[in-house]
């Protein structure tokens, strides 16, 4: 007669017993995070995807901060140049106001005028968003041009001791246009380069190319100072001059208004395109959310399901144990 | 036959009866004993023709060796497969699972968010810096998991060690208890708890070692391994094992720095398929000198990637040929010939280390003495595209599909983790294995219910001998008293 020993009856229901109380731990967890508790093997080892998908959503995050950053400098760009067309577009149609320069005394108010116009733009120029310098270049620690005094000290200087008008034209286009000149050489403090192009996402980049030694913030400055300087007492040019100048100031001030027009137009494109972006990334981010929960997650309801029948099948085998153990011929003698 | 003869018949069965009775109270006592066999007394009738009555012939002491067998190579397999499981385990917890922060892949996403963010805004010497402690911690976690692996090493040594000293101890055991159980068989006396205890020396020997045993003469057994070595055949070998005290890369057991298994002085081959593999000891040896290695090469092979990406050549144009890049082997120029344990030795270039005034240079090239704008993102975004270009990597331990930094980082990962999800499959399979097997052999242990039943009819035979004692001592009384 074979036996069957005490040992193999229980050895197996304890067996038994430990692996169902593990999975029954395992789906619990489940169950209550919604994800998987062993990602590496629900993707049977291979991490590539999950990696990529985890490694975009930090990217991502990151580029909606410098993008943020981008928007508030280059809205800053455009509420300053805004600050800059204004003023010099109204002046400039006072300033070529040929009748009201007729009348004695006004050359020297419009020169005033002209002149608080000069303190606006260079201070505008001057302005920093978030502690960098908005036309400076790569320079945004520093200021791209110095101030009024400065530059009408040096160009009055310039043109000090001439008395045409084509001449004292001449020497103020050469201190602010011509290379080596006194705006290169000593007014203009800002770099030599543009602001390095801004990664915008990893494919698309922005490129922020404003700055002071522009020709167009040349031209503005050279035409502010000349109305300026027109009536400075200390140049003591005749009334004529004075009101060629002015006039002159004036057309070439209503000349750069297009260029202020299209540079500004371009910085608009270029604010909406970031806008666009940063609205993109946000729904990548979201469809990359989407696609993690999709490969770690795993259904509420199966994981439920699963879970009650593990406890019910765990009920069973401790009735079955409780029942055999006491099933022995020693109980019974 | 006589009243005596009659007598004595009544007594041999009245022994062999009490003898039974004690081997059912042995046999129950041990019903909880695993390595015990069940002990049954052999009865045979007197074959002496005059003298009637029983006669013991033996104690016989149940075992399947064949399920014995099994059980022991399916104990040698699930000790091999747990062995590989816990290495794979400790060195995925090593890597870390990508979506965490603290793991390499996360590591180098780290760096890359930081590279991003200092690119858009150069002249924040905070953003630069979050750049140098990023770049930092992922040379830090090449150290540290480098340390792991060379760690692993060492303790797969230290284990090997200790198998061997077991192996040893137990192969005497062995002998002696040969020697014992001949003896006793010899004089006559019951060997079977020195059997059931050299059932137990032997077991802890079959999870070390997948092993055969031998029956030899007078109830000796032989121990061999199943891939052919002689552990024992009438003497128990000798195996020999140096320990060796730190670990480091370049130290294998191919070059001689690391210590082989002799066996009675003569070295044998360790490689997967020698005579010892197949066990835990089998699986320590592949540790140190297969598994442990060959992922070491692998990390190796990535660092050098880190350093070659960021050296002269790469975005950096202020790095002249031959200078030294973003990241150094310790604070040296990266040589080929020096591969060998590069994990543990990269570090960043100490000119940008976190929190030191040389920040800027992450800006504008290691090579300049100037600073230059501070809103010159050239190099910063060069450093960030470099991080995501698709390089082929030089090493020969990578494979040579160009991937993406951190694409290196994820392969590597999923390579482990890969590892550790198939040795979780091999381990159930063999647990299950032995289980099965585990069962079978327990099935033929004492089962109390038989030994009750035995019990009862031990104790009629006994009363019906005691009856027949007392019956034939008053048939004598009744003739003495003639």
């Amino acid at each position: 007669m074979k036996p069957l020993g005490d040992l193999a009856q229980g050895f197996a229901l304890r067996q038994r017993i430990g692996d169902v109380k593990l999975r029954m731990q395992v789906l619990s967890n489940e169950l209550a995070t919604g994800l998987t508790q062993d990602p590496a093997a629900h993707v049977h080892g291979d991490l590539s995807t999950i990696a990529e998908l985890d490694r975009r959503m930090s990217v991502l995050e990151s580029y909606r901060i410098a993008n943020d950053e981008t928007a508030q400098f280059a809205q800053a760009m455009q509420i300053t140049l805004e600050r800059i067309q204004e003023p010099t577009q109204q002046l400039s149609s006072q300033l070529i106001r040929s009748d009201l320069l007729e009348q004695d005394g006004f050359a020297t108010i419009l020169s005033g005028e002209a002149k608080s116009v000069l303190g606006t733009v260079i201070g505008a120029i001057n302005t920093s968003s978030a502690g960098r310098s908005l036309f400076a270049g790569a320079a945004t620690d520093r200021l791209p041009i110095g101030n009024i005094e400065d530059l009408l000290t040096s160009v009055r200087a310039e043109i000090s001791g001439l008395t045409s008008v084509t001449d004292i034209r001449a020497a103020v286009d050469g201190w602010f246009d011509m290379p080596g000149g006194g705006f290169e050489t000593s007014y203009y403090t800002g770099s030599l380069d543009y602001l390095s192009p801004i990664a915008l996402s990893e494919t698309e980049t922005a490129n922020l190319t404003i700055k002071a030694d522009d020709p167009w913030f040349r031209a503005s400055l050279k035409e502010l100072t000349l109305a300026t300087l027109a009536s400075d007492p200390a140049l003591g040019f005749p009334d004529v001059v004075q009101n060629e100048l002015i006039k002159s100031a004036g057309e070439g001030l209503m000349r750069q208004q297009d260029e202020i027009v299209e540079t500004r137009a371009q910085l608009g494109a270029l604010e909406e395109r970031i806008a666009r972006t940063v609205v993109r990334l946000s729904s990548e981010r979201s469809a990359t959310e989407m696609s993690i929960a999709t490969i770690l997650g795993i259904d509420d309801y199966e994981a439920a399901t699963r879970l009650e029948e593990v406890q019910a099948q765990l009920e069973t085998i401790y009735a079955i144990t409780a029942r055999s153990s006491r099933l022995t011929l020693a109980e019974y003698l | 036959m006589s009243l005596s003869g009659a007598l004595n018949a009544a007594v041999s069965g009245l022994t062999a009866t009490a003898r039974s009775a004690g081997l059912v109270s042995n046999n129950v006592s041990n019903a909880l004993t695993e390595s015990y066999g069940r002990r049954e007394l052999h009865l045979s009738s007197n074959p002496l023709m005059d003298a009637g009555g029983v006669r013991i012939d033996g104690i016989i002491r149940h075992v399947n060796p064949v399920v014995l067998g099994d059980r022991r190579l399916a104990d040698a397999d699930v000790s091999l497969a747990e062995t590989e499981l816990a290495f794979s385990s400790r060195l995925e917890a090593a890597f870390g699972d990508p979506t965490s922060d603290g793991s390499l892949a996360g590591r180098v996403t780290a760096l890359q968010s930081a590279l991003v963010l200092a690119a858009s805004n150069p002249a924040s010497s905070l953003r630069l810096n979050e750049v140098s402690t990023t770049a930092n911690a992922l040379v830090g976690k090449f150290n540290e998991i480098g340390n792991a692996i060379q760690q692993e090493r060492m303790r797969a040594d230290e284990r090997i060690a200790a198998h061997v000293t077991t192996l040893n101890d137990a192969l005497q055991q062995v002998q002696e208890l040969n020697a014992s159980i001949s003896t006793a068989v010899h004089v006559g006396r019951d060997p079977s708890a020195l059997q059931d205890q050299r059932q137990r020396v032997i077991d802890t020997i079959a999870q070390l070692v997948p092993v055969r045993v031998v029956p030899r003469d007078r109830n000796a057994v032989a121990i061999i391994t199943t891939r052919g070595g002689v552990l024992l055949d009438g003497r128990a070998a000798e195996i020999g094992f140096s320990e060796s005290g730190v670990i480091a890369p370049h130290m294998t057991f191919e070059n001689g720095l690391l210590s082989g298994i002799t066996i009675n002085g003569r070295a044998i081959p360790i490689s997967e398929g020698g005579p010892l593999s197949g066990g835990s000891l089998g699986a320590e040896l592949a540790i140190r000198d297969r598994h442990a290695v060959e992922l070491q090469e692998k990390l190796d092979g990535v660092a050098r990637d880190l350093i070659e990406r960021f050296g002269p050549g790469g975005p950096d144009i202020t790095l002249a040929p031959g200078a030294l890049g973003l990241f150094t082997d310790q604070g040296t120029v990266f040589d080929p010939a020096n591969e060998t344990g590069l994990a543990l030795r990269i570090r960043l270039n100490e000119l940008v280390a976190p929190d030191q005034e040389g920040i800027w240079r992450l800006r504008d090239g290691l090579g300049t003495g100037v600073e230059g704008d501070v809103g010159n993102a050239s190099l910063l975004n060069g450093l960030k595209d470099q991080l995501a270009s698709q390089l082929a990597p030089a090493s020969t331990s990578l494979d040579s599909r160009a991937r993406s930094f951190a694409g290196l980082a994820t392969q590597i990962t999923s390579g482990v983790a890969y590892d550790r999800v198939q040795a979780e499959r091999v381990v159930g399979f063999a647990t299950a294995e032995r289980n099965a097997l585990h069962e079978l052999e327990l099935s033929e242990g004492v089962d109390t219910d038989l030994e009750l039943q035995a019990l009862m009819r031990i104790e009629q035979a006994y009363q019906a001998n005691a009856r027949v004692i007392t019956v034939i001592d008053d048939l004598m009384k009744t003739i003495l008293n003639i």
